[in-house]
This record gives structure tokens, sequence and C-alpha cells, in this order.
């Protein structure tokens, strides 16, 4: 199984709550390995790929954060010009949807972590291609 | 002074609650004795027409709300027998439902003579020409005042709403010397006269306006007559007492209640019991002549105060000072009443949300805006933007059925609005004053 949960969060616009969720996911021990902010019209949605899912689930959701899972995949790219390409090329050959995406770099690699219409599907034809998903022994 | 009705307007308190008092008891006997539902009411309120031997003995009978037009849709509480009907008017309803008004001939007379007098109070007469700019049609405002405005003789120019400059081209063509509106619109037709070059008070013959079916201020009225240079009258009604029905006198110092035609009450929103003379609380309304649709002890939610002393004026009916609330919060939203209970009716038939929400009012322009806060259920809570939007789409929709109101509806974390202990508020209505 290599759909990775990663925790959002609903904040309201107001300053100061980026620290709020980034405090509380610190304390809860959680590394953060990546993470975006999508806005809404008066609210925004922050992405968070940690390596403790979990214990960062559960001290946002006891400080009366909104919070919940979304399953996203992985994959690794080159860390070097035309990385991001080659994987954006891979998934559009294979009809993979992406609703929205964000990367971060590793020492050595950068992955990339996509939303996709149909993760399960999505996971089936990346492997078919040869491509495996990371899961999240493997994010770091 | 000049009265339309001299005898009656100028008549002592003492002759007025006579009046009154033989009214009331006329009208109690023949409810008692012709409506199956006023007198099962009477029945359970344990009161008998005889009880009614004083003015003060009003309280005793039960009190209506719009609840009860509402329960009754849609003419379960006429008297009147159907033949004797000459005209309906309907209002919008708070959960759907509208009521409905209606007329004999008699009502529509004695509502045109409260008109008549209320105009001639401020100067108007025969040589007037007034131009009825309330809305015409199932609402009660634009016949109401077209009536009014022919029981005493003045022409008519029946404009409705809409189409500014033509009712700008109208006023100056055919020498316009009231109009009857809301506030908001009469700033907004002199407004779309001055950017037409037009000035009102200079270039017209206009002197006065008679405004009413919206909370104004006394900042509105100075606003009004100073830039406009024509006099700002306050009027007050509302459809379910017929329509608009009193304004105020030359002296500007309160409504004159027409105390021959309407029995008023102040009392306390809380317990029911009558406030001190003078004192500051809930209008309850009596119609003493009408025949259609009998009005008792008609709690309308409007909060104000009565003064009896003579007016300057000479005229000796109670007075109505300025509504400066509603007990139920209602809010006039482009001259459609809107509760905030309705908004909540909505939140609870929508699982994705909460309860919990917050109405802004703003102006925009000359027109109204309002917004509708409210926080997402956390269980609904989706990463999925797309499906947010639908959420917000539905609140949206669904209270734009029910209001008739273009509503902008803003999802908002939950927990993130305002919790109250005592009564909650609601409402903020940022609308400017002017």
């Amino acid at each position: 199984m290599s759909v990775l949960r990663q925790v959002s969060v609903m904040v309201e616009n107001r300053t100061g709550k980026l620290a709020d969720i980034t405090g509380t996911v610190g304390d809860a021990g959680a590394n953060i390995l990546g993470f975006s902010i999508a806005e809404g019209e008066n609210f925004g949605i922050i992405r968070l790929m940690v390596d403790r899912p979990e214990q960062a689930h559960e001290a946002l959701k006891n400080k009366g954060h909104t919070v919940s899972y979304t399953e996203v995949l992985a994959i690794r790219m080159e860390d070097r010009p035309g990385g991001l390409h080659e994987a954006a090329s891979s998934c559009g050959r294979l009809g993979i949807n992406i609703v929205y995406a964000y990367a971060f770099r590793n020492p050595g690699h950068a992955v990339l972590v996509m939303k996709v219409d149909n993760a399960a599907e999505a996971l089936r034809s990346l492997r078919a291609a040869g491509i495996e998903p990371l899961d999240h022994s493997s994010l770091v | 002074m000049h009265c339309w009705n001299s005898k009656i307007e100028t008549l002592d308190r003492g002759g007025i609650e006579r009046m009154q008092l033989s009214s009331l008891k006329g009208l109690v006997s023949r409810l008692y004795e012709c409506s199956p539902l006023y007198h099962a009411r009477m029945r359970e309120a344990g009161v008998m027409p005889a009880d009614i031997a004083s003015l003060e003995d009003v309280v005793r009978l039960p009190a209506m709300t719009k609840e009860d037009l509402r329960d009754n849709y849609p003419d379960q509480l006429f008297t009147a027998p159907p033949k004797d009907i000459l005209r309906y008017h309907v209002s919008s309803g708070t959960t759907g439902k509208p009521t409905v008004v209606g007329y004999t001939r008699k009502d529509i007379e004695n509502w045109s003579e409260s008109l008549a007098r209320s105009f001639a109070s401020f100067g108007l007469g025969d040589r007037d020409v007034i131009q009825v700019s309330n809305g015409y049609g199932l609402f009660s405002g634009g016949l109401g005042m077209h009536y009014g405005a022919e029981k005493l003789g003045a022409a008519v120019v029946p404009a409705s709403t809409g189409g500014t400059k033509k009712q700008i081209e109208l006023i100056k063509d055919l020498r316009v010397t009231s109009i009857a509106c809301t506030p908001s619109y009469l700033v907004h037709m002199n407004e779309t006269a001055e950017d037409l070059g037009v000035d009102l008070g200079s270039d017209t013959m206009l002197n006065s306006a008679i405004l009413g079916a919206e909370p104004w201020s006394e900042n509105m009225r100075r606003h009004i007559e100073g830039r406009m240079g024509i006099r700002a009258q306050n009027c007050y009604g509302a459809s379910e007492l017929s329509g608009p029905l009193f304004t105020e006198c030359d002296q500007q110092d309160g409504i004159h209640i027409w105390g021959d035609l309407c029995l008023v009450e102040v009392v306390d929103p809380e317990t029911g019991e009558h406030v001190g003379e003078g004192e500051r609380g809930e209008l309850v309304f009596t119609m003493l002549q009408r025949e259609a649709l009998p009005m008792i002890r008609y709690r309308i939610g409007d909060l104000s105060e009565i003064e009896w002393e003579r007016c300057a004026c000479g005229r000796t009916h109670p007075r109505l000072q300025r509504v400066t609330g509603r007990v139920d919060d209602m809010i006039i939203i482009r001259g459609i009443n809107v509760f905030p209970s309705q908004v909540e009716h909505v939140l609870g038939s929508i699982d994705e949300v909460t309860q919990q929400y917050l109405i802004t009012v703003e102006s925009q322009g000359v027109l109204d805006r309002m917004t509708v806060q409210v926080e997402l259920d956390a269980v609904a809570f989706t990463d999925d933007i797309l499906a947010l939007r639908g959420i917000t789409a539905k609140v949206s929709k669904a209270l734009q059925e029910l209001l008739n109101v273009r509503v902008e509806v803003q999802l908002m974390e939950p927990g993130s609005l305002p919790r109250f202990e005592g009564k909650a508020k609601r409402v903020i209505d940022k609308r400017v004053v002017m």
C-alpha cells in the first residue's frame, strides 16, 4: 500500500494561524516534510506531508482544529533540470489527472506529492509502468 | 392649521378614548358572535364581551402575532363574507408561507381616510401632484398611497418602482409636489438626478417626500432635507394593519396614530404587560374598524414609544416616536423582510453546516448586500475545495429560494464565529445611514 496520508487543515484567514498549526505539529513530534497552502474564499487549507501523520492529526484535532486525512501519491523525481518534466510526462502518458501537487527536496532526490482523481487506479498504472510510489518510510 | 377632519383630529383625549371603547366593545361582540375562531380564542382566554368595561380591559383579550396569520393562510381569519371582499394584498412570509390581507369597501375607505388626514397634516391638498413610487401590486404600499392621495383630491402619478430617469422626468414635467417612496430610493433618485444635471430641489416643484417601508434615522432626514431642500415626512404602517397608514404632521414630532381607527398599546416584550405612559416597549395594535381581517392586539414587533400630549399642530391623537428596533431582529433587505430565524431554519436543513451563523448587511451603492457566514460542520471537512464550494453554493441556493434575496454565503472554519451567552447577535448592519 503506497497511498499516503496527508494531513489537511482548514484555517480561517487570520494572521498567526499557520504558526498555530506548525507549532502543534512540531510539539507532537511530527516532522513536516513538505506542505502547501490552498486559498479558499475566506479560509485556507493547509496540506501537510509529515513523517508521523497520526500524531499530527491527533494533536491538531485535540487543539480544536478542523482536520482530515487526504489520500495522496508521492513519486520520486530526479533532482536535476527536467526532473519534474519527466514525472509530469509519465502521469500524462498514463492518463493520471492531477488535482493538485506540491514538491519537496530530499538529499539526493526530489519528491512530487500528488492528489489525483482516482488514487487506486493511478497506483496501478504507475506500478505497471515501473514507477513505484513512495511510502512513508521511503519519503525521507 | 388645516385639518382633513378637524372634528375628529382635535377631539380631546377623553373623547378619543370613549370612541375607542365603544368601537372595541362593538368589535369584540361581533367577533365573539360571528367568528368561531375568535370565539374559541376568547373562551380559551376566559374573557367574554361583557368583560370589556374599560380600555384597560383590552389586555384581557388574547394577542395576535404574525404566526396567526400564517397558520390561518389564506383567509381563515377573515370575518367578512367573500362577496364583500374588494381586494387582497399579499406579503412574503418568514418561512416561505405568505400572509394575505383582505379589504372590504369600508376597510379601503378607512385606510384612505387615515392617509388623507395624514397627508393634509403636513400641508398636502387637492392642488398637489403626488408621485407614488412605492411598489404597486401585491405589496400594499403603492395602492395604499394611491388611494390615500386620491381621497385627498390630489393628482396621482402612479410611477411605482424602477425606471429612475423616467421618474425624474415625470417629477419635472407633471410638476410633482410630493413623492412617496422608500428613503433609500429617494437618495438613489437624487443621485441619479444630480448625474443628469437636475436639481430636484430647485429645478422641480417637489417640496415633500413621504418616506417609509424601511427603517431610517433622523440623520437620514437631515441629509435628505439639506441636500434636496424638501421636507421628508416619516410614514408608518404594516401590511397586516392595511398598509401605510400614518405620517408625521408639519411639526415632524411623532407620527399621529388616528385613535378612532386604531388602538395602540405599548408592552414589555418579555412580560407582555403595559409599560408606563411614554415609556419604550413593543407596539401592539388593535384595528378598531377593520371588517375583512380584524386585528386584535396585534404584536407587530416594532419597538417605540407613544406620546399623548397635544401636538404643537393642535392635533390630539397619540404620537408614535421613531421605531428604534425590532423585537425579532427582522431586517429589511432591498425592501424584503428577512428574519434571522429563516436563516436558521435553512441551515438546520443542511447537514454540512452548523447552526452558527452571522448575517452582515452592507450598502453597495444604494442597494443592500447581504452576506451570511456559516460554519462548516467539522465532519464534512474535506481537502477538496470544489466540494467545499459546492456546500457554499448549496447553502446560498437554499437561502435565496426561501428569502427571495440574493445572498452571498461564506463558509467558515468550525468554531470561528462568535458565540453568545445571552441573546445572540446574529446580524451586523453596516448600512450607511446618511
